[in-house]
Formats: structure tokens, sequence, C-alpha cells
């Protein structure tokens, strides 16, 4: 058994002052049964409230919106999550079998993608994860949030999100159900993105921009069929500004 | 009907008013103006541009006539006036009900044949029979009290704007606000400046037409600051 | 009906003078139009009327019972009656509504299902419309018209009073609302239905709001107001699609949602009509599950056809269109209204194989359907009588009660030779007449 803490910060700066400003956030890691949370606290002093919900993957949802005129807008989250070790996710949805709108393959892909099929799934997600490592080169700045997966697969380049998007994709056109899966990795001051499969009864993180299995490191915060289903953090607000995100994070 | 107004509509309301009477009263004075004129000289049409602040880019006299009539571009032609209304009325069909609008479509109407014939100014009498016959409907239709005060409201401030710059006989202009809206103008909720709309009442009812060109002045201002809702 | 028809041209004209319009862009620019009005209406006995009565209450009340199914237990997936797929991949299905439940259990509010008449003098649904079906407010207010133009036609005539419609939205909005006031939600006067909105915000009484005018506050929805008062609101007659409904949850550039609305609605503090999600059960492909339908929830014979329709996602299907493909339509199921239909008879050899190949690179894609050949209804060209196809648009009032309206919204399309009457797609519109006898 092993326990991570975390400190999630971001702040945004406007330019001149916001009303009416509606968020939405994930800021709580996922509970399950491999990961369980400890001690979460979350503060932001800007909004007078903060409503809870769940969402139908499971992800912990925040909201709340704040009416006066706001020049900053400070999220701060603290917590544990202990990785249970030996415990396995066996709740599965058929939903993650199918194309989403972010992750879904043209012909090519899934050509490519029935090239690395091997006798077991284990071994072909294994093969798809080190050619998806390979194809895509991690690079910022050449894809948005909305990018989908036949988009970085075609330019073979793009950040976390685009590459485990590619990855889900491909996975689902050979047959092997797979999610998205936002969080953070120790070590790393931004969020993370990577990819759950599902085969032999269970699921299992890969990261396919490290080519790496999923470790004790990494804190799941949210899942989805791709990132439209689980953003971290979304708001929209009235005025017109220049908005600045300053992001921390840090896990230890 | 609900009595329930949202910010955006508590403008429209009173833009509305304004440009449907502004519509009337402006094909009224500039008939007046081209009756004057048959014994008057070729430069008069600059008097009235000044006195209701009308930008004079025209060549002459008959480039005026037509173009304060019918000039999509210009801000301030009778054409672009019952647009602004039309834009405004079009989104309140549930709070002053189909018949009303019907009047603003029907001269609408009116205003786009005229327009493709440069038609004579007496060719959109119906468009000042229609505007009339809107608040009729108004007034005859069930409307709730906050919003039909917002279009009273708008409609006399108009009025006295209007008739102040054209230094209209002003004990007749008196006799007609007398008992109406101004009178608890400053009790209606949507008057965002109270302190403004006493004074503006104490303003048009002191008023004689001396002192004509002061008071003018504060009068348009007081009308532009009692009514702003915060959208 | 004479004296209505020597007065046709008036009907357009008050038409006109009510703003009776529908937006459209052409070239990026919007333009307002007239929908225009052919006297000549259609009549649909009191007999024939009954069967489709109970044919489109049987059809609603199952797709209810689909909606509420495939965003809870999922049970008619389960026992292999609809394949997962169709449900999964249709972009109708929204994950973020599973598990739910509005308020009363009623899915689809308002639902405007698409027929025709064959030849054969059947009826056969051609399409449902379970999200912002529209168009009533045309048939509303060309009849209240035509009686003040022609009242003897009416005294002649035993027509079925079909004034009651804003009354079915209003009962119907009072059932399923919660605390709070009766909204219309709009996305703004550049939408094409935009008169419709406002007509029946005002023939309902509700505020008619953009979503600037509202917003949530906790987890409940609220109209601003002037003097700063929030009114809680209680029920959404929404005008705005789903993908467009709440910025934090669908998509994020949309201006004309309200932020945070979904989860006052999960939250069941405000009732959204129709419910978000919805377009999971009037996708093209789950069209041919319909019948299917009836009978696994309500063990009862559907009243009414579909269009013959094969699902090449079978092979047994697949086969058979492959090798009929040239006297059928083929429809892409993401595609709605009129586009997306493809008339396999008319296409350049070329073409034609292109469309085969698809059919068997994506199955999954495409319906294919007979082409039904329906009946043919007189219009007015000019001073002509000339013969033109046209569909007929049923709307279904679900509250507490599934309820008909006795009229609908029969389309004709201007073109002598096509077979889509679309509203998007020019065209006009006729009265119809549901006889009382």
């Amino acid at each position: 058994m092993s326990e991570l803490k975390f400190e999630y910060k971001s702040v945004s700066r406007f330019s001149s002052a916001v009303s009416g400003h509606a968020f939405l956030l994930r800021p709580k890691p996922y509970g399950d049964d491999s990961q369980r949370v400890k001690n979460f606290k979350i503060e932001i002093p800007q909004s007078k409230s903060l409503f809870w919900q769940k969402d139908s993957f499971g992800n912990d949802i925040a909201f709340s919106s704040i009416d006066g005129g706001h020049t900053e807008f400070e999220v701060r989250a603290v917590g544990a999550v202990e990785v249970v070790e030996g415990k396995k996710v066996t709740a599965f949805n058929p939903i993650f079998r199918y194309p989403s709108p972010l992750c879904f393959c043209d012909d090519e892909m899934a050509k490519f993608a029935a090239f690395y099929k091997a006798d077991n799934a284990a071994q072909t997600v294994r093969n798809i994860c080190a050619a998806v490592h390979e194809r895509i080169i991690y690079t910022s700045g050449t894809t948005c949030v909305s990018t989908d997966s036949v988009r970085t697969f075609s330019q073979k380049s793009g950040v976390c999100q685009d590459i485990a998007h590619v990855f889900v994709a491909l996975l689902r056109s050979v047959g092997i159900p797979a999610r998205y899966v936002a969080g953070y990795v120790k070590g790393l001051t931004k969020s993370h993105a990577w990819t759950e499969a599902y085969y032999d009864g269970f699921w299992h993180g890969f990261d396919a921009t490290e080519n790496i299995s999923q470790s004790k490191d990494y804190i799941k915060i949210a899942h989805g069929r791709d990132a439209a289903d689980c953003p971290l953090n979304r708001g929209v607000f009235c005025g017109s500004v220049v908005e600045a995100v300053e992001i921390e994070i840090k896990v230890e | 009907m609900n009595s329930l107004i949202s910010a955006a509509k508590a403008n429209r309301l009173f833009w509305l008013a304004r440009y449907v009477e502004r519509v009337f009263l402006s094909l009224n004075a500039v008939k007046k103006y081209i009756d004057s004129d048959i014994d008057g000289s070729a430069e008069s049409y600059k008097e009235f541009c000044g006195l209701l602040s009308i930008a004079d880019s025209y060549a002459d006299a008959k480039d005026f006539r037509k173009k304060f009539l019918y000039d999509k571009a210009a801000v301030s032609s009778v054409y672009r006036m019952l647009v602004n209304a039309f834009d405004n009325g079009i989104e309140l069909r549930e709070d002053i009900t189909s018949e009303s609008l019907s009047y603003i479509h029907l001269a609408m109407e009116v205003m786009e044949k005229c327009f493709v014939n440069s038609a004579r100014l007496s060719d959109l009498q119906p468009v000042s029979d229609y505007m009339l016959s809107f608040w009729g409907s108004i007034d005859e239709n069930v409307i709730t009290l906050p919003k039909m005060n917002i279009l009273r409201l708008g409609r006399r401030l108009e009025t006295i704007d209007i008739n102040v710059r054209l230094r209209t006989d002003w004990d007749s202009i008196n006799e007609t606000l007398k008992g109406g809206i101004l009178t608890n103008v400053n009790m209606l909720p949507s008057v965002t400046d109270k302190d403004k709309a006493l004074r503006l009442k104490e303003l048009v009812e002191s008023h004689s037409g001396e002192n004509h060109g002061e008071d003018c002045a504060e009068i348009i201002a007081c009308i532009n600051q009692v009514f702003t809702a915060r959208l | 009906m004479d004296s209505l028809i020597t007065q046709r041209d008036s009907v357009n004209s008050w038409m006109f003078r009510y703003g009776v319009r529908f937006g459209i862009y052409k070239n990026g620019e919007f333009k307002e139009q007239i929908f225009p009005f052919d006297a000549i209406a259609r009549k649909i006995s009191g007999r024939e009327w009954q069967r489709l009565e109970r044919g489109l209450v049987q059809r609603v009340n199952a797709l209810n019972l689909f909606l509420k199914d495939i965003y809870g237990g999922k049970k008619i997936v389960k026992d292999n009656v609809v394949p997962e797929d169709f449900v999964y991949s249709s972009k109708g299905y929204l994950p973020f509504c599973e598990g739910v439940t509005p308020s009363k259990e009623v899915w689809s509010h308002i639902s405007g299902i698409d027929l025709v008449h064959g030849k054969d003098d059947e009826w056969y649904i051609l399409e449902d419309n379970l999200r912002i079906p529209s168009g009533a407010s045309y048939p509303l207010i060309a009849r209240e018209i035509t009686r003040n133009i022609s009242p003897e036609t009416f005294e002649n005539n035993a027509v079925c009073d079909n004034r009651n419609y804003a009354q079915l939205l209003k009962n119907m909005m009072d059932y399923v609302k919660k605390d709070g006031i009766n909204v219309i939600l709009t996305p703004g006067r550049y939408n094409s239905a935009y008169f419709e909105h406002s007509y029946f915000a005002e023939k309902t009484g509700a505020i008619l709001a953009t979503g600037q005018d509202l917003h949530v506050e906790g987890d409940r929805l609220y109209y601003k107001t002037i003097g700063g008062d929030n009114q809680l609101v209680g029920v959404v007659y929404r005008r705005i699609s789903d993908e467009y409904l709440d910025p934090m949850v669908f998509n994020a550039d949309s201006l004309i949602g309200v932020p945070n609305i979904m989860q006052a609605y999960k939250a069941g503090n405000v009732a959204i009509v129709n419910a978000p999600g919805n377009g999971v059960a009037d996708d093209k492909g789950i069209y041919y599950f319909v019948p299917k339908m009836i009978k696994y929830y309500l063990a009862e014979e559907p009243v009414l056809k579909n269009a013959p329709t094969y699902l090449p996602f079978y092979e047994e299907d697949r086969k058979f269109v492959l090798e009929n493909l040239r006297r059928l339509v083929i429809k892409d199921v993401a595609e709605a209204g009129g586009y997306g239909v493809i008339f396999c008879e008319k296409l350049s050899d070329d073409k034609f194989n292109e469309i085969k190949n698809l059919v068997i690179s994506q199955p999954r894609r495409w319906i294919a359907q007979e082409v039904v050949d329906f009946k043919d209804l007189p219009i007015f060209d000019g001073d002509r009588i000339v013969e033109r196809k046209a569909d007929l648009r049923a709307y279904v009032i679900t509250g507490k009660e599934t309820t008909v309206w006795k009229c609908g919204l029969t389309r004709f399309s201007r073109n002598p030779d096509s077979f889509i009457v679309n509203s998007s797609q020019g065209g006009g519109f006729k009265d119809t007449w549901v006889m009382d006898n």
C-alpha cells in the first residue's frame, strides 16, 4: 500500500473584472477499489458556495457561480490517495467499446491497429502502446483541446491528451474497450492524460506518452470516453478580457 | 400574462415606445416643415436639422426630403427609426401581443414599398395611422402594468424630447402630460435615477418657453439618464 | 372550401401581418421568408384519424419507455432486441444523461412524427422527431386566419377545432414543472423558428428567454428580472439543441445555452422539455427498431407501419440491400431532416458504386428503404391546380396523458419530381383538417 499526497492550485487572472462567472470542476481524485481518496479539501476564495454531483462516469464534479465582479479566480485542492495494490477495477460499461466524438479511426488507423494485433489482448495493448509512442511525437502547440484522434494520427504530433486519444481509438478498433484518463503524476507540475484498456476482466492503465504501464506514481482524477467527457475545469463569464491561467500541481 | 421583466426586455420596451413615437412625431414634424417651406427659403431644412440634432449631410432641400424619409444608412431617417422600432418589437411579441406587433409589421410593409418608389410623404400616411393603431392596441390588450408603465414612460419622454427641441407651444404639451406617467415618474421601479426623474418632472412643469435653450438642454440630458436598464 | 379558395391570397397577407416567417441562411446571410400557405386543405376522416391517433399514441408511449430504459437499465439491449452498437454509436446518445430521470418520467413531451399516405392507402411512418420538432405554429395560426376570412367554409365542413394546441402545451408544462415559472428558451430572433418561439410564449403565457436571461445559482435555475429579483424557473421548454444547452457539459463554445443548467436538471430542480438525450431514440438507425419496441414494451402489435426498412448492419439485410440497391433509398443515420438521403435510382454508375462500397465498408452508418409511392395532393401553382408530394407531421403531446393534436403540418414540395418535403428545403404547407364524423 502506498500513499501519494497532492496539491493543486490554479489561478486565473483577468485583465479587468468579469461577472456572471459559472464554473464546473473535476477536482477530486477518482475513488474506487484500487484508489482511495483521503483528506480531500478544496478552497475557492471567490465563491461563496460549492455544489457536488457525480457525472455518469462516476467522476465527482463541483460547480457554482460567482455573480459579482472579480479579477481573480483561484482554486486550491489538497489531499492524498491510497493506491491499493492487488485490487482490480472490474466495473465495465460497454460504451467504451465504441468510437466517441474525439476518439475514432479512419481506414488508415484501423489498418495500423490491426497490424499490431497479437494473440492475446495484453500483448496487443503493449504493441499498440509502443507503436503510438513511436509515431506521435510529443509536441506542444500543434493541437488544441478539441483535436480528434484522426487529426493527431495523421500529423504525428500532439500532447499527452492527443496521444491518449489515438491510443484509445486504436484499441477500440481492434475490439479492446478503452477509456481516456486524466490525472496527476509524481514529478509533473501539469495534469497528465493516459489510457485504460479493458481485458482479462479488469481495467489496466497504460501511458503511451511514456510507453509504460501505469505505476504507483499516478493519481487518477477522472475518466470518460475521451477528454470532452471529463474536462478538469470549465468556466464561462461575461466580460471582454484577457485571461491568464497558472496551474501548479505537486505530487509526492 | 406574466409581469416579470428582464433588464433586456425592459430596455426593449422603453426603446420600442420611443421609436414608435419618434416615427409618428417625425412624420408630423416634417409635414409641417414642408408646408412652411412652400413660402420659405431653400435653406430652411437646415434649421429643421439643427433643432433635431440631425447631421446635415444633404445636398439640398430635395435631397433632404428624400433621405430624411428613406435613407437606410442614416441613423436619423424615418426609415431607420421604424426599423429600430421593429427590431425591438419583434422580440416582444409575447409582452405586447401579436396584434400590437402586427401594426409595426404593416408599417414596415408600407415603408418598404414607399422606399422602392421613393414615394411622396403623403403616401406614408398609413405609417402614421399604424403607429396610432399600435398605441390603441397597446391600450386595448391586456398588458401587465409594469410593462405598460415602461411603454408609457418611453412614449412620453419621446414626446417631451421632440417637442422641446421643436419649440412647440409648451402649454398644449403640458396639458397632454398632466395626469400622465410623468406625475409619479420617480415611483416607477424601472426608473433607475430617481433624482433625475424628479428634476425632469420639475423642469417640464415649470417650463414656459422662456429660457428655452437652457431648459431644453437640461431636459434632454435628464431624459437620457432617467431610464438606463442595467444589462 | 370555395370561398376560402377565392381568398387564398389574402391568407398569405394575413400571415405577413402577423409576422409569420421562417428564417433561413443563404450564403451566410440571414433572411426571413414566408412559409407559403396553400388553401386546399388536406382532409382526414374521423375514422382514419382514430386509427392514426391510436398508432401515434402507441408509438410515442413506446419511445418514451425506450428512453427510460436506455438511460436506465437497458433491458432492451440486454434482451438483444436493440444491438448496443445502435445505442452507443448514436450521436444523440448522451452519457451525461445516464441515470437521470426527468420529472414525471416523461422524456418526449412534444413528439413530431412524420408520416406519408401511400397510394395503397396505408400510412407509413417516415421519421420520429423527439428533440425539438417545430412547425406546429403554422397550421395553428393559419386556422385562426382562415376561420376569420372564410367562416362559411367552417360552417359547411365539420372540422375539429385545432386551437387547443397552446393549452395542450401549457397543461403539459404545468404537469411536469417543478417549483417556479414556465419559460421558453430561444436561441434568439435569428433562429429559423423564432416566430414560433415567441408565438407559443404569447399563447401559453410562458416567458420567452434567451440564455442570457437565465442563470443557475447553486443547483437551481433562475430568471433574472430588472428589479434584481431572481425568479425560480420550474420548467424550460427549450428550443436549443442538446449540444448547445449547457457549455459546461456539452459544446464549450456555446453562447446561447445556460451554464450548469444540466446540474439543476440532474438535481431535479427544473424540468426540461424535451428531455436532453432524446436523440438516441429518433436516430434513423433506431427507427428500424421502433416496431420491435412496441412489441417489447407494450406487448402490442404496431398499429402504424414503418416504411419497409433494411439494416445493412445485419448480414442478411446487407445482402438484400446490395442486390436491390438501385431501387432503394439510402439514408445516413447521422444526418437529420432531408439531408443525407440518397435515391439510388437516379445515381450515375460511379456514384452508385461509391455508395455501394460505403454500405459494405460502413454498414452501421446506413439504413436502406423502399421508396414509398405516396399520394399526391392538389396544390395551387398560380391559378392552376397541380399534384405534388406531401407528408404529414403529427404532433403528440405527452404530459399526464399522451394526446395527439387534432391537426398537423402538411408540407408539400414545390418541385414536381421531388419526394423531399422538408421545410428546410423549400416548399409550402397546408392546413390539415381532421373531420368530426
